[in-house]
């Protein structure tokens, strides 16, 4: 493989490194949940709502699905 | 026979890899991913190509999503968000059992459960903005990385890797049951083995999965492919 080749390859590999390293980082994701409000008052349910066990307010059952 | 993956012995040329060595490629939290890394990336330059196929892919995308299902459940915690009170408390059962590890495709599931029957459809819109903030932006980057990877994918139609049906060695579908059957693989890995039994020229196999190892070891891959692994080697010799 000629110098030419392999330095096509080396610069491959440096940008796999970068997307790498911007794949793994979560910051992003974590500043929008930190900006953004609680889930529960985004679809307008109450505090109080979120703090109550599934049972007790929970509608006829549904079909689960597979 | 199946030989170490981080050894001088791995001087194949056209080599395709298996999903978990994609996601150890990719994800920095993963433990083999610094070796996996360095010694793919060491071969690609010494002249090596690397290929993953459509069962990877998707296995990939799959690892990818339940990580970052994770991950943002994880940090409404750690901000101090509330959560449904049920949903929280069977994340933190899943957490303690995972062992730092991301929610299974089961688990994801009954989170997902634990919601769905909330009054109006608001169950449903609360997961759908879960999920819009765990993986809107960030799969983005994934695909992106796939992309400007080393690693080219190769689809059934690409004449590099799988020959076309009307010439010699297009993928024997047949061979999936019986691989299934015989080996008792789960469909994925048995579709993994009979891409790597049909492609063309592929000197060189990948895989850090037991269950695929364990068949590969019994003869389930019957193309002249070398394979190697990153896990202990002696399971299988």
């Amino acid at each position: 493989m000629g110098s030419e080749e392999r330095q096509k390859r080396i610069n491959i590999i440096e940008q796999e490194n970068k997307a790498i390293k911007d794949l793994n980082d979560l910051s992003e994701m974590k500043r929008r949940i930190q900006n953004e409000k609680p889930l529960h008052e985004q679809v307008d349910i109450s505090e109080e709502l979120i703090n109550k066990p599934m049972k007790k307010i929970a509608n006829p059952e549904s079909e689960n699905s597979i | 026979m199946i030989f170490p993956a981080n050894s001088t012995d791995l001087d194949a040329k056209r080599i395709m890899v298996d999903a978990n060595v994609v996601i150890g490629h990719l994800d920095s939290k993963h433990k083999f991913h610094t070796t996996i890394k360095k010694k793919i990336q060491d071969l690609f330059i010494e002249g090596s190509t690397f290929y993953f196929s459509q069962p990877s892919l998707l296995e990939t995308k799959n690892y990818w999503r339940r990580k970052l299902l994770t991950e943002c459940i994880q940090t409404h915690l750690d901000s101090g968000r509330q959560l449904f009170r049920d949903f929280q408390k069977l994340y933190l059962d899943f957490k303690e059992r995972n062992k730092g590890e991301a929610l299974g495709d089961r688990q994801i599931k009954e989170l997902r459960q634990t919601i769905e029957k909330i009054h109006s459809g608001k169950g449903v819109e609360y997961w759908a903005l879960l999920c819009d903030q765990a993986m809107a932006d960030q799969f983005k980057k994934l695909e992106n990385t796939l992309a400007s990877s080393n690693f080219k994918y190769a689809k059934l139609n690409d004449d590099d890797v799988f020959p076309l049906p009307n010439k010699p060695k297009w993928p024997q579908w047949e061979h999936v049951d019986g691989l299934i059957e015989k080996h008792g693989l789960g469909s994925n890995d048995a579709a993994i083995i009979n891409m790597v039994n049909g492609a063309k020229d592929i000197d060189g196999f990948i895989s850090n999965d037991g269950d695929l190892l364990f068949a590969i070891a019994k003869g389930a891959l019957v193309a002249n492919v070398r394979t190697f692994t990153f896990l202990d080697v002696s399971p299988y010799v």
